[in-house]
């Protein structure tokens, strides 16, 4: 049976019936997307590893996949859940799940606004500094900024990953987005 | 701080993304709009903001094919290890 055209909900339908090359599929379609948003939140160092354990347990788990959310969603939170639990055995960062309060004004300020944000779009072109910003940011603003904005996930889909409500989500992603151009503009000083 | 089309400076730093992500009702949107069109200081911020959000994206990109042989290996002795 092929799999260039199936769904991902198929394909992950198939694996949880055993189908490895269904899962493969899956792993061809989006490993760089699932990757990605490991390494952001265990370093690039890490990456396979979180990646690779978030895999097996996908697949170990695939017949519990009853449909309720996108076979994407899933496989995005299944690796956020290894790659959390990586962490912790790493323990290289402490856990970080405050509740973000911080007022919009002054992140706005510190983001440029007012100041020189003509700017701003000059520095996100360079690729380097936009990486250095976004790794020198809090977990939580970090793994909200990769899924939505990086990796391209809707607002309810990244919001059912990091098991935020939609409100939740757009308040937080719109502090990470405010606190990234903060860091860029810091990347700008430390390089003058 | 100022009001131009309606709406105070600091509101538009508030619903910024939910403009750039197409989240707002059309009534707040063309106030922001308004606002925007009178008031360079938040025209070039909104600019710039919405340019850093769009730099981002990261399209295409898959797993290169050593990782996805690699992950294959393991997951078919998984897949043996379940059989």
């Amino acid at each position: 049976m092929g799999t260039d055209h199936a769904s991902d909900e198929a394909l992950l339908r198939r694996a949880g019936e055993g189908d490895c090359h269904a899962f493969e599929a899956l792993v061809r379609r989006h490993g760089g997307s699932l990757r990605r948003f490991a390494a952001g939140l265990v370093g690039n160092g890490e990456a396979d590893d979180a990646l690779q354990q978030g895999l097996v347990a996908a697949y170990r788990g695939a017949a519990s996949f009853r449909g309720q959310a996108r076979a994407r969603t899933w496989l995005f939170t299944v690796v956020r859940n290894a790659a959390l639990r990586h962490r912790r055995r790493e323990a290289r960062h402490a856990h970080d799940e405050e509740p973000d309060e911080d007022a919009l004004l002054p992140l706005g300020l510190a983001a440029g606004w007012g100041a020189d944000p003509e700017k701003l779009a000059v520095r996100a072109q360079v690729r380097a500094r936009l990486e250095r910003a976004l790794a020198s940011l809090a977990e939580t603003d970090r793994e909200v900024l990769m899924l939505r904005d990086v990796e391209g996930l809707a607002g309810p889909e990244a919001a059912a990953v990091l098991g935020l409500e939609l409100p939740a989500l757009k308040s937080r992603l719109h502090r990470a987005r405010l606190r990234l151009a903060g860091a860029l503009r810091a990347e700008e000083d430390d390089d003058a | 701080m100022r009001e131009v089309g309606g709406i105070r400076c600091d509101m538009v730093l508030a619903v910024l993304s939910d403009y750039l992500d197409g989240d707002l009702d059309a009534a707040t949107r063309e106030r922001v709009e308004a606002h925007v069109a009178g008031c360079p200081e938040c025209e070039r911020f909104g600019a710039g903001f919405g340019a850093m959000v769009r730099s981002l994206a990261r399209k295409d990109e898959g797993l290169d094919e050593a990782r996805v042989q690699k992950l294959a290996a393991v997951l078919r002795h998984e897949g043996e290890s379940k059989a």
